[in-house]
């Protein structure tokens, strides 16, 4: 009985693996709540990702506590957000303190008046460069 | 003898590299992100100076409620016409006095031009949604970034994206941004 030749299959695996590898960027922090970003046209592209510290709010994943602040990697007590962002800053180089910047992650569905609470907190620790995370969308 | 054991060795086997190859992928995939970092970017203002010393005539405010709608000035208005309304305030084109005030600043590489002194003012509500303040901001984003490749266009002849950063800096500062929340 006559085999199929598998000599083809690594490369056909290193292309897919390349093209993963491309299109892909590294994941740093896991979200440990649900977010459901909202859409807009005029969002950008972040160039660079270096002294970035990310705010997620959104939804607990086990339900029941509304809706849940994480800095980076944890959750946080909303009064604590702006501390627990510092002391994220003071973690990276000088040069990528330089341009230290807070990205908000937060769903469609939050109230304002969390969001400006964490925007608060971020004004009084003089967090002043933050970005708004969206979908991008073409309409 | 030795040619006996050339004859054998011929080929190494390369069954396991489609193994090793898949291995790797799996790697990747399960460390990398799909998502593209889209996001806006905005600075936030330092401790509010703003009504106090900005005319009247220079303020435009949109308010949102907790119904997540939308008022200009006190006036409902639509979303789509957010854009319009921005544009119009900020350009002034008849030169009303109810619109925001000219005011004329050297610019490098443009001379003196005349400048809006306009600040646009959001007003949210506790209960208003993200998503909608959201599309407030993508809406008032949309109507700068299109007065400034109309500013582009006129002074320079190109669009704002194709501006080198000198050029793009000129007209940051012949368009400027300014948001009051």
């Amino acid at each position: 009985m006559p085999t199929v030749s598998t000599a083809a299959l690594p490369d056909i695996i290193f292309m897919l693996l390349f093209f993963f590898m491309m299109t892909s960027t590294i994941r740093r922090h896991t979200a440990k709540v649900n977010i459901k970003l909202p859409t807009a046209q005029t969002v950008e592209k972040r160039t660079d990702s270096d002294g970035v510290c990310f705010v997620y709010i959104g939804e607990s994943r086990t339900g029941g506590q509304g809706m849940l602040v994480q800095v980076n990697d944890d959750f946080v007590d909303i009064a604590k957000v702006g501390a627990t962002v510092m002391a994220e800053k003071k973690k990276l180089t000088q040069p990528k303190q330089d341009k230290f910047i807070v990205s908000l992650k937060i769903h469609k569905d939050a109230r304002m008046k969390l969001v400006k609470q964490v925007k608060d907190q971020l004004k009084q620790v003089g967090a002043m460069q933050i970005d708004y995370s969206g979908t991008h969308s073409t309409f | 003898m030795i040619r006996a054991r050339r004859s054998i060795v011929h080929e190494i086997n390369a069954g396991s590299i489609a193994d090793i190859a898949f291995l790797l992928l799996i790697f990747f995939l399960l460390t990398s992100t799909m998502d593209r970092n889209y996001s806006m970017r905005r600075d936030l203002p330092a401790e509010s100076q703003e009504q106090s010393n900005v005319a009247n005539r220079n303020v435009l405010t949109f308010s949102l409620n907790g119904m997540n709608e939308l008022s200009v000035n006190n006036k409902a208005e639509t979303f789509d016409k957010v854009s319009a309304r921005v544009k119009e305030f900020i350009l002034n084109p008849t030169g009303s006095a109810e619109l925001s005030e000219k005011v004329n600043k050297n610019v490098k590489l443009l001379g003196e031009v005349p400048v809006s002194a306009g600040v646009i003012s959001i007003k949210t509500d506790d209960n208003t949604s993200y998503s909608a303040y959201y599309r407030l901001t993508d809406f008032i984003n949309k109507a700068f970034l299109e007065m400034k490749d109309q500013q582009a266009q006129k002074v320079f002849g190109m669009t704002y994206g194709k501006l080198d950063d000198l050029r793009r800096k000129a007209i940051d500062e012949s368009v400027p941004v300014s948001i009051a929340e």
